[in-house]
């Protein structure tokens, strides 16, 4: 079977689509009240260097993935430990990103069909995609992601009548640190989850890419979702925190003539394409993970155990929406720390370290 | 075990075969004998015409011929081969011993003689339609070329009309038919490569290419698949279609098929490859991507803003054939609240007294219409009106005052019908996932409905044929990809054949591109 090969401008389409996938749903940075666009800001230039340490890595060892490059960096045995936790983070994630979705369904769509139905349907495509492999994925964004384009506009300017802009007044009426604390939790959920595509990415085309692709990625992702979050505040004010979905809630709101309103399941689709194609990336990644572990000759073979595993994780992780809301801005951003800052530098710099001495070695960029 | 236990019998008759063959191989010098080997060999077969005759002059010259009766052309046996061997002065002309190479070189009158010494070769001229011709003291056999047959004339293929363009059409023979395609490709570079396909029935089937412009990757793989098809019998092109299939599972065509010499010509010219199959008027070509569905060989003839609406109708509605009843069910039972509330008001009003709900309504009547399509096709023409009025009449008016099914529901049945036969290549594929999706929207609404779509998008990116990605030019339009895909361009701007089919030599109109540059 050949290698899968993932072109720059698909890989840049999956980034966008996996950061503003769930965080469309929850909605970013709700700690800093109505200056949460300037805490997505804040995150968007905290998670700068993190891409660059992302991109460096992948660019040192170009065609690996993450759980090679631990291999590669940390040695056998501490790589392992890391591995499984990578895994775990992966798997995790997936889960959590499942139970969004299902919970969204379960509160605004379906309240009578039971949660479970939503959550293994989506599972199931899950494991569909994760078995057709990352270039199908690919281009599967790549056709759908101008149509998502076209949902956002559409809306984003449909909803001018509804936008009340001194909502977002007084800007930083209550000082830095709820804005740098927003700006925190916006740098955990959603931009520095991207640390998973350093799994995937081994499949990249060039050596030079993975920052031009981070890049990109990042920057219109954030830029959507800045939109997206002046939009949510100036519609709803004051009443954003009585919704466990501000978009939809939002985009619910637009009137326009007798003909045009209640358009939010338009906006459906946004959700269910970002949710799927995220949980279905770090589906992959855990599967990868798992299969470079007991050394499988293809991942592909143990997707249906672990999206099952998963699907069934993130029914019973939360016990109701409360529960979401409050590990998703509360805890979240200092769970997932460690995996998204503290081990891609650890990573690094050991990857520096060994890139010079292979230089040293054998000045062959072949030298493993 | 059923493949071994195949694969035994296989072994066993053609060693069968070979043993019956091998029992009389070689002719004898004696005429008498060999008359009565062939008799043997097609014993119980009484279209063999055997036929004796001698010279006038030279006594010595006995011959005699065979050949199959209806497979050959009679005037060709009688004015070119008996005649000549008749009525010639043989004992004059005849210079040396060797009396069967003279008749070959100075009497008989024919494009194509061959010297044989092979009796299966023999026999399976004798089948395909040539004659033996038998000389007494001799152990060869001359095999002369004397075709014949009735074969359907060239008419206009009614499985696809068009208003402007060619209208000729493939007919079942496969001469004829590369006759037609070369006649509109006047060029060496025009290659074909002859291939017998099936244990039995020895169809004959031919690669088509143009060198230089199809790639020899594609070219390797399709002789390969079809090395590997081991099947007793040929009858159709759509044979070899299925077999040598990339996603065998899939619904959706990976390798096309044509009735029109123009649309293969021009296939071949985009780098693509033909295979033409004795007894067949559809000719297949590889590879064969999505966008290829909604290519009509009108679309080049016609103004191009028109012939580029037309396609952009074709893409529509074959989406639309696939999502507009799901998007109907989902709306209606799910998501009241996107539909304006006249409307909403309307469908519900419709609906009272109706005794099915939406989704059982919705199946019923696809079903019924699927049912209408298939005797539309299959009924002889005289009872047409019939099958018309209890389509029209009853099942939908009457069913409508019977409230046995709402109105809206017939009318989404109806839409999606014609926007179904709009896209006759795509039919199997759309009623499978019509119905899919409709399972879908009927569990989720519009969540269940759009994982469905997004499933149906994986697999049709998951697809290629004969390497090339199933989905290729759909979502670019940089360049010149985009150009022959959802539109047609006009010809002056489609200086590049498509990328990555012709690879080799991707410039169409020179002269064009260096304007441009």
């Amino acid at each position: 079977m050949q290698k899968e090969q993932l072109s720059d401008k698909e890989a840049i389409f999956l980034i966008i689509v996996f950061v503003i996938g769930s965080s469309l749903i929850t909605g970013v940075g709700g700690e800093a009240d109505n200056d949460a666009w300037i805490a997505v800001v804040v995150g968007l230039i905290m998670v700068m260097p993190m891409i660059l340490v992302f991109s460096r890595i992948l660019s040192l060892f170009q065609g690996k993935d993450l759980f090679d490059i631990l291999t590669l960096t940390l040695g056998k045995r501490i790589s392992k430990i890391v591995a499984i936790m990578y895994i775990w983070y992966a798997f995790h994630l997936g889960a959590l990103v499942l139970r969004n979705f299902g919970e969204f369904i379960n509160i605004v769509a379906m309240p009578e069909t039971p949660m479970f139905v939503p959550l293994f349907c989506l599972g199931l495509l899950c494991i569909v995609a994760v078995r057709l492999g990352i270039e199908v994925m690919g281009r599967t964004t790549a056709y759908f992601l101008p149509i998502l384009f076209l949902i956002i506009v559409i809306v984003q300017l449909l909803a001018i009548p509804q936008l009340h802009l001194n909502y977002l007044k007084p800007i930083l009426g209550s000082g830095l640190i709820p804005v740098l604390k927003g700006g925190f939790s916006a740098l955990s959920f959603p931009f520095a989850e991207t640390v998973l595509f350093i799994g995937v990415f081994g499949s990249l085309k060039t050596k030079k890419s993975p920052f031009k692709v981070y890049y990109w990625g990042i920057l219109i992702s954030a830029l959507i979702i800045i939109i997206t979050t002046i939009r949510n505040l100036a519609v709803l004010g004051n009443m954003r925190d009585s919704f466990y979905f501000p978009s939809y809630a939002a985009v619910g709101s637009i009137k326009i003539g007798n003909f045009i309103e209640r358009i939010e399941v338009s906006v459906a689709f946004i959700f269910v394409f970002g949710v799927f194609i995220k949980s279905s990336i770090c589906l992959l990644v855990a599967c990868k993970g798992i299969g470079k572990m007991f050394n499988l000759k293809d991942y592909r073979s143990i997707v249906i155990q672990t999206g099952l595993l998963m699907i069934y994780l993130s029914y019973i992780i939360y016990d109701n929406s409360m529960m979401m809301k409050y590990w998703a801005f509360k805890v979240y951003p200092f769970y997932a720390f460690p995996f998204q800052v503290i081990i891609p530098i650890t990573i690094w710099i050991f990857a520096e370290y060994k890139a010079r001495k292979n230089k040293m070695n054998c000045f062959s960029s072949k030298c493993p | 075990m059923i493949k071994r236990i195949k694969k035994r019998n296989l072994e066993t008759t053609t060693k069968s075969m070979e043993k019956n063959h091998s029992e009389n191989s070689g002719l004898n010098k004696s005429l008498d004998d060999n008359i009565s080997l062939f008799k043997n060999i097609f014993k119980n077969d009484e279209t063999l015409i055997i036929r004796g005759f001698q010279n006038k002059r030279l006594q010595s010259a006995q011959c005699c011929i065979f050949y199959l009766d209806g497979m050959v052309n009679a005037e060709i046996i009688n004015e070119n081969i008996i005649q000549p061997v008749l009525s010639n002065d043989l004992s004059e002309n005849i210079e040396s011993n060797n009396l069967l190479e003279e008749l070959k070189k100075k009497v008989i009158v024919s494009n194509n003689v061959t010297l044989e010494t092979e009796v299966n070769k023999m026999v399976s001229s004798i089948i395909n339609g040539d004659t033996l011709f038998l000389l007494e003291g001799y152990d060869k056999a001359l095999i002369i070329s004397s075709k014949g047959g009735e074969t359907r004339p060239i008419t206009e293929p009614t499985s696809s009309r068009i208003i402007r363009g060619p209208r000729e059409g493939f007919t079942e023979s496969i001469m004829l038919n590369l006759s037609l395609v070369r006649r509109k490709i006047k060029n060496p570079e025009f290659k074909v490569k002859f291939k017998e396909i099936g244990e039995r029935t020895h169809t004959k089937t031919c690669i088509c290419y143009i060198e230089g412009l199809a790639l020899e990757g594609i070219l390797n793989e399709l002789e390969l698949r079809l090395d590997k098809i081991e099947i007793d019998g040929i009858i159709d092109s759509g044979y070899i279609q299925e077999l040598i299939k990339d996603a065998p599972y899939s619904p959706f065509e990976t390798i096309g098929s044509s009735e029109r010499p123009d649309v293969i010509a021009a296939k071949l010219l985009e780098g693509r490859i033909a295979l033409f199959v004795d007894g067949s008027p559809f000719v297949l070509t590889v590879p064969y991507l999505v966008v290829e569905n909604f290519q009509s060989n009108e679309d080049y003839y016609n103004n191009y803003i028109f012939s580029s609406m037309n396609r952009l109708i074709r893409g529509f509605t074959a989406v639309t054939s696939i999502t507009i009843p799901a998007i109907f069910l989902s709306l209606v039972t799910y998501h009241q609240e996107m539909l304006p509330t006249p409307l909403l008001l309307s469908i519900s009003s419709s609906r009272q007294g109706v005794p099915f709900p939406t989704v059982v309504s919705l199946f019923i009547m696809l079903f019924i219409f699927d049912m209408l399509r298939e005797a539309g096709t299959r009924m002889p023409s005289s009872v047409g009106q019939a099958v018309n009025i209890v389509g029209t009449l009853v099942l939908g008016q009457a069913a409508v005052e019977a409230r046995l099914v709402s109105a809206p529901v017939i009318i989404v049945t109806a839409l999606t019908g014609i926007m179904t036969l709009i896209n006759m290549n795509f039919i199997s594929a759309t009623i499978i996932f019509r119905t899919f999706l409709l399972i879908g929207a009927s569990f989720l609404g519009i969540y269940g409905f759009l994982m469905c779509i997004i499933i149906l998008y994986l697999h049709l990116m998951s697809i290629r044929s004969f390497g090339v990605p199933y989905m290729m030019n759909v979502t670019r339009a940089k360049d010149h990809d985009g150009q022959d895909a959802w539109i047609r361009a006009p010809w002056w701007a489609m200086t590049l054949r498509p990328k990555i089919i012709a690879a080799n030599d991707l410039v169409r109109q020179s002269s064009r591109l260096g304007k441009e540059k």
